[in-house]
């Protein structure tokens, strides 16, 4: 399993990602409180929205 | 009251406290006056006036948003960086983005 948490996980030259670049295999925590990867959507679309919001 | 019930979220909802994605996609921080001018106040006054409730918040506010599309190999297909909090793609942007993957087999 390839956890990363640093800056830019993923990529080792430190930039952002680009669009063709592996998404990195981040482990999140969802809204039941269980752990949470992209890989857990292997095969599907998976949509992402950063939410930043007061409301 | 939980953020996907109150908005009625029918999709997982994620923590990314350390901002581990939001590094990922390239989304920095905005202006001071980028996320609190009278583009963004006009935004939330008008998400009061539709009964919205402001929230504290102990997270970075400065903290911009966006959204991506990962296609089916786990690549990066598509991003959105916003450039202050009421800068999104359009609903048919984003199911644009996903209906112009590649469909599952080819």
């Amino acid at each position: 399993m390839n956890t990363t948490h640093s800056d830019n996980a993923g990529n080792p030259a430190g930039r952002p990602l680009s669009i063709g670049d592996p998404f990195p295999d981040t482990e999140l925590v969802d809204h039941t409180g269980a752990v949470w990867k992209p890989s857990d959507a292997a095969g599907e679309p998976l949509v992402l929205i950063l939410h930043r919001h007061l409301a | 009251m939980g953020y996907r019930q109150r908005f009625a979220v029918p999709f997982i909802v994620l923590s990314d406290e350390e901002r581990h994605i939001y590094r990922a996609l390239g989304f920095g921080r905005g202006s001071f006056w980028r996320i609190w001018g009278w583009k963004s106040a006009k935004k939330y006054v008008e998400l009061l006036r539709s009964g919205h409730r402001l929230e504290k918040t102990t997270a970075d506010t400065r903290q911009l948003g966006g959204n991506a599309v990962v296609d089916r190999d786990g690549r990066l297909a598509w991003i959105y960086a916003g450039a202050g909090p009421d800068d999104r793609p359009t609903v048919d942007e984003l199911i644009d983005a996903v209906r112009s993957l590649p469909s599952a087999g080819s």
